[in-house]
């Protein structure tokens, strides 16, 4: 019953700890900068009908790059420097959707986000 | 040595999968429900997982919805189980996928994740045995490490948390599999029952939680040979809703039976194959959600004498 009480008190710890997975930036040069993030909508219909087109606008470097992310809903990048993207969700994730560019130099990085909401 | 290989049947045979619907990443849970695996014997199974999905549901019927065009995995599964004494089993299970995709039907587009899924741990213990009735109770507890990866890119993109490899989130799993034979009979019965609680996930990506899982298995089988069991089985389960940044995500979760035709086969020394098919025969689902179409499901096992190192049933009796 020992072996019985071990593994259940591991089970317990392992379920019970947190797993933040947050970035850590290191970073030894000047911050790239984001003029603006903005979108042509601020809501949208579930669906493929309407998407938002989000614009992420930085000063002229062909050194930056963009990287894209939302925890549920379908971004395509829509020109070559990776600068703009297609946003739609499926039904599964209406409500407010966090969307955030994250621009690096690749020393630095920036991030900004935005809010749209998907509605039925 | 036939109540060993009738223990190593029911364990092998019983395994099934349910598959994973919208919003749903990490393993496909797997029921590997086992009983009275004796003390010293290690299991050794590594199977292979296909599932595609392709039709839309509105509630119970099907809808001409056309957003994501199909979603399909391959998943490889290594499974080790051990009985510590005759009566306390504990097991491990880890999967990789070979190719997690989805395919978009307004846009010809696809992504696509591959990589390692959820650790999973497990113990078992044979509760109650009572010969005269031929059952058996066995309850158990697993728990999903989420140590695969959450934080796949396709081009300039993270991919949603739903086609992430890993499920990103710890999962208790309490299980009970009760077992039934007959006297006279080739038949058996077995039932496993078993739910599935996550923890929320909690990072500057995303504010989530997976809905409660809870599934029902019932199966029969029948020893046709000493080589070849057959079996089948009704899968139900019903997933709650999921919640997002704190609000109910009212179009996930729902109740799904499956059936699933299965065989069991010993080879040659001491090797089982199994394989199964899982065929959704009734789906409602919260709002529109894409649904699967057909699970397949294909395994090796072995087992062993750690003591000896050679394995439990002599190839000669085969």
């Amino acid at each position: 019953m020992k072996v019985v009480t071990l593994v259940l008190a591991i089970f317990g710890l392992a379920f019970l700890s947190s797993c933040d997975k947050e970035n850590t930036k290191d970073c030894s040069g000047e911050n790239p900068t984001i003029i603006s993030l903005t979108s042509d909508k601020e809501e949208i219909k579930f669906g493929a009908n309407e998407p938002a087109i989000i614009k992420c606008e930085t000063p002229p470097d062909e050194n930056l790059t963009y990287v894209w992310d939302v925890d549920f809903g379908d971004l395509f990048v829509i020109n070559s420097d990776g600068s703009e993207v297609q946003f739609t969700a499926s039904p599964c994730c209406m409500g407010e959707k966090i969307i955030s560019c994250e621009v690096s130099n690749g020393h630095c990085k920036t991030t900004e986000s935005i809010i749209i909401t998907i509605i039925e | 040595m036939k109540k060993l290989i009738l223990t190593l049947f029911i364990n092998l045979f019983i395994n099934s999968v349910s598959i994973a619907q919208c919003c749903s990443a990490g393993n496909p849970s797997t029921n590997n429900g086992a009983f009275g695996l004796s003390k010293n014997i290690l299991n050794v199974s590594s199977s292979i997982l296909h599932s595609y999905s392709d039709s839309y549901y509105k509630d119970s019927k099907p809808t001409d919805w056309d957003y994501l065009k199909n979603m399909r995995f391959n998943f490889a599964m290594l499974s080790l189980e051990y009985g510590i004494t005759n009566k306390v089993k504990i097991s491990s299970e880890i999967g990789y996928f070979i190719d997690k995709s989805l395919r978009y039907g307004f846009i010809d587009q696809k992504r696509k994740a591959f990589g390692l899924g959820d650790l999973v741990l497990g113990l078992q213990y044979h509760m109650y045995n009572n010969r005269t009735k031929m059952t058996t109770i066995s309850p158990g507890m697993k728990v999903s490490l989420p140590i695969g990866a959450f934080d796949q890119m396709d081009g300039n993109v993270i991919l949603p948390v739903d086609i992430q490899p890993s499920s990103g989130s710890f999962k208790l799993n309490p299980t009970v599999l009760i077992t039934k034979e007959f006297i006279g009979t080739k038949l058996s019965v077995s039932s496993f029952l078993s739910g599935e609680f996550s923890q929320r996930i909690n990072t500057e990506r995303t504010h989530y939680k997976y809905g409660n899982l809870y599934r029902a298995n019932l199966k029969l089988i029948y020893q046709s040979s000493e080589k070849l069991n057959l079996g089948i089985a009704l899968h139900y389960q019903h997933r709650n809703k999921a919640e997002s940044r704190n609000e109910i995500m009212q179009y996930t979760g729902g109740s799904f039976l499956d059936l699933q035709p299965s065989f069991s086969y010993t080879l040659k020394y001491n090797y089982t194959l199994n394989t199964f098919i899982g065929i959704p025969i009734y789906k409602n689902v919260n709002g529109i959600q894409l649904t699967n179409k057909y699970t397949l499901g294909l395994g090796v096992s072995k087992s062993f004498h750690l003591k000896t190192l050679k394995p439990q049933i002599p190839p000669n009796i085969l």
